[in-house]
């Protein structure tokens, strides 16, 4: 990352938890993502296929996370991405960036925005879109 | 970058029972800062750091997943250090470690994993790790710090050495065991583990390591995929731990280590000291008394 703290050191990389809920077992994209986000600077923990909102909530915080990024392609991001968001409240971490990508249908992009996602990336999305976005919007850490 | 108090407010703040989410804002803060910049106190009730190193993919994920088993089940709290290599093209880390604890993190409140890159110099990301170490030891929530680094390097190497113990995990076959003594793994380890045990040679492995180590030396295998042999793994560590813990055998350990930590916190000073002053183009020696000027500036107050 080029970007500079205020006293001229380096910004340290961007620690992003890739996730992947549930019961669908192809993480091709989720690992397409992660080198991306690798070869962008970030620091990517993927904590693999099958994973719970309660995993995925410890794997946030244990590892101090900026962004979550969850992968999704079993159409049942509506009920993980509520649970996480209910989570993330409940537990001090909604400054944590929300992002939900894979197959998500374009009206389940709203719906997952109004419950307490940040961004959806849909199908077509390039990885610079993502990668711009986390660096704009990441909080620092 | 941030203050001493910081890092003690935060940890205060975990005693307090706010859960682990002041911890690793904590590790964070000593993670992103320059290990010279840190100061911890001592910990007065001190806790076994364990470092897991061999060469990739050896299964010391996986090793350490069962270990997190074994000393949950005998009641231990476990922290766990996960460090995987940065890029030194982007600069940024797949940290994949994490992903072959998961299974064994399950209910288990009071296991914490940290997965960490090897960002910058060796002596740096040394130091840093050994401060986040110290810090875990600090919190008072664990009973063993297992550190996981990839054996594949100067850098690796020296994130382990400060480790008190030093378990090599290698495998089945020569190969590797030569990698590992190449990477001077082999000098700095007090145990060895062969794992994957399943696979032809392993007795070989085992009874060529004790040829050349010693017959003192401990030499263990493990199927890291199935659990056996960790519990003998543990009661090893336990035992080491207990003898190091009689006398002053730990009082002089750390002072060894802590030496050596200091060496490679001074060496990645001196390193950043040195980039700093590369714009003023001076002649060699010019350059190194510049340095020394400026340590002495820096560290006698
Ligand atoms: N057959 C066999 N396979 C094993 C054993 N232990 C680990 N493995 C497998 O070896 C592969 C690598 O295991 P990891 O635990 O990721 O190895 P690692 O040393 O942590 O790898 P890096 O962190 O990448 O260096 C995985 O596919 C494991 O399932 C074992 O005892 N027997
Ligand atoms: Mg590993």
């Amino acid at each position: 990352m080029t970007s500079s703290t205020a006293d001229g050191t380096k910004a340290p990389p961007i620690k992003v938890i890739v996730a992947k809920p549930g019961l669908d077992g192809h993480d091709r994209g989720a690992k397409v993502v992660a080198r991306a986000l690798r070869d962008a600077g970030m620091e990517v923990v993927y904590t693999g296929i099958y994973q719970t909102p309660d995993s995925i909530l410890r794997a946030v915080i244990q590892e101090d996370a900026a962004v979550l990024g969850l992968s999704s392609l079993s159409g049942a991001h509506m009920e993980y991405a509520k649970d996480l968001c209910k989570l993330l409240a409940e537990n001090d971490r909604t400054d944590v960036l929300f992002l939900v990508g894979g197959t998500i249908p374009e009206e389940d992009g709203e719906e997952l925005k109004q419950v307490g996602v940040t961004e959806v990336f849909g199908p077509g999305t390039r990885t610079e879109d993502i990668i711009n976005f986390i660096v704009e919007n990441a909080p620092e850490r | 970058m941030y203050g001493q108090t910081d890092i003690e407010a935060l940890l205060a703040e975990y005693r307090e029972g706010k859960g682990w989410g002041a911890l690793a804002r904590a590790i964070t803060r000593v993670e992103n800062s320059p290990p010279w910049q840190v100061e911890l106190p001592t910990p007065t009730e001190p806790v076994q750091v364990v470092g897991i190193t061999g060469p990739p993919g050896a299964g010391k994920s996986t090793l350490t997943g069962r270990m997190i088993d074994v000393y949950a089940n005998a009641g231990a709290r476990v922290a766990v250090l996960a460090i995987d290599p940065s890029s030194p093209i982007s600069g940024g880390a797949v940290l994949g470690d994490r992903l072959r604890m998961e299974t064994h993190l399950m209910g288990r409140e009071d296991v914490f994993v940290r997965s960490l890159a090897s960002r910058g110099s060796h002596g740096a990301i040394a130091g840093a790790t050994r401060n986040v170490a110290r810090l875990l030891e600090l919190s008072g929530a664990f009973d063993v710090i297992l550190i996981e680094t990839v054996g594949a390097g100067q850098t690796e190497v020296a994130i382990a050495e400060l480790a008190d113990t030093i378990a090599l995990v290698t495998v089945p076959g020569l190969g590797d065991a030569v990698q590992a003594i190449k990477a001077g793994l082999m000098e700095v380890a007090d145990m060895v583990v062969v794992n994957m045990a399943d696979r032809p040679g392993a007795r070989e492995t085992v009874r060529h390591l004790r040829l050349s180590m010693g017959r003192e030396f401990f030499v263990t295998t493990t199927i890291a995929t199935e659990g056996v042999g960790v519990p003998e793994l543990r009661e090893a560590l336990e035992e080491r731990w207990d003898r190091l813990r009689e006398g002053d055998g730990l009082t002089r350990l750390r002072a060894r280590k802590r030496a050596r930590e200091a060496a490679l916190v001074a060496e990645a000073w001196v390193r950043s000291c040195a980039d700093e002053i590369t714009e003023e183009n001076l002649d060699l020696n010019s350059a190194v008394k510049r340095i020394l000027e400026e340590a002495a500036r820096r560290w006698t107050t």
